[in-house]
């Protein structure tokens, strides 16, 4: 293993080479103990790693007061999105009602033909 | 078709066919149910605060951002749709947006003001080297591009898999290691300059 390589696999697995891919470990181990340089950038990694690992700070207690008052000033627009639905199923309603109107006044209308047609049929006379 | 219409009707009116956990919560408090909602800030606000500080770089804006991020979720959480994904994804795909169309503060503050202070009892000198090198390291970290810092705060403070940071960033999971290992990498020449490496 190269110093380059050490240096790339620090940069992608983190300064821990347990966690390196198994057959590279021995190997990086080897370069370390013979390299203090590489032992010193290593050890900066591992403190960095530490440094940014440290945990945040919990949110203040003034911004769980401030965002918990705002929602009484904006309230969710689950409203406006009702009145939307509502529309929709309206519209659907009144569509479907008007289809079946129509569709019924056109098979009304064509009994209406039919029973003229028979009504028709039986006024004339017989032969 | 009806039962893609019913859905559809439903999440309109926000609410989730599933009923239980946070998607449960996130309708709950789309209909104006403030103690879903307050639940939702108490599970997620630490880390939406904590991941917008690690990308911005000071605790005062990032707390605003993490404000407007909740602000969001009570207001439009019905577009928050749980079959892609959990909401903590949701949250810091905002919260990273957020961040990143935000205009760098010139006055900004050191990030370790938002961070665990030293231990006390620790020997003093141990303290002093440590304190030193959080400078060194904030700094560092506010000299690296902001998708490299979005992408470093999301693996160490998001407790999200490497596939969720990836959606998060909107990038491809090979594209999101990559970032995380330019800004290692970068991290490392700050703090050891590579002429100091023979």
């Amino acid at each position: 293993m190269t110093r380059d390589e050490f240096l790339a696999h620090l940069d992608r697995h983190g300064p821990d080479p347990e966690c390196w891919p198994r057959e590279r470990r021995d190997a990086a181990r080897r370069l370390l103990a013979a390299d203090p340089m590489l032992r010193m950038v290593r050890d900066t990694a591992w403190r960095v790693d530490a440094v940014l690992r440290t945990p945040p700070l919990p949110a203040s207690a003034a911004l769980r007061a401030r965002i918990l008052a705002a929602t009484t000033a904006r309230p969710p627009d689950w409203p406006v999105r009702f009145a939307i639905a509502s529309g929709l199923l309206a519209s659907a309603a009144s569509l479907l009602v008007g289809f079946y109107i129509g569709a019924s006044e056109v098979r009304l209308a064509d009994a209406e033909n039919r029973l003229g047609a028979i009504v028709a049929g039986l006024e004339e006379p017989l032969p | 078709m009806m039962r893609a219409l019913t859905m559809t009707l439903l999440r309109l009116v926000g609410r989730d066919e599933a009923g239980d956990g946070e998607a449960a919560l996130v309708a709950r408090a789309g209909r104006g149910d403030c103690r879903a909602f307050e639940r939702l800030v108490a599970l997620h606000l630490d880390r939406t605060v904590g991941v917008a500080q690690r990308v911005l770089g000071n605790r005062a804006d990032a707390e605003d951002v993490a404000q407007e991020v909740m602000m969001r979720l009570w207001t439009h959480g019905h577009r928050f749709d749980p079959s892609r994904g959990r909401l903590a994804t949701w949250l810091y795909r905002i919260t990273v947006n957020l961040c990143l169309d935000r205009r760098p503060r010139l006055d900004t503050v050191p990030m370790a003001e938002g961070f665990d202070p030293p231990d006390a009892r620790a020997d003093p000198e141990a303290v002093l080297l440590e304190s030193e090198l959080r400078a060194r390291v904030e700094r560092a970290m506010t000299g690296l591009p902001a998708r490299q810092r979005a992408a470093l705060a999301l693996s160490l403070h998001g407790d999200l898999t490497t596939a969720e940071a990836a959606d998060v960033l909107g990038v491809t999971v090979g594209a999101y290691e990559s970032l995380l290992v330019q800004s290692r990498a970068a991290l490392r020449l700050a703090l050891v300059p590579a002429g100091d490496v023979p």
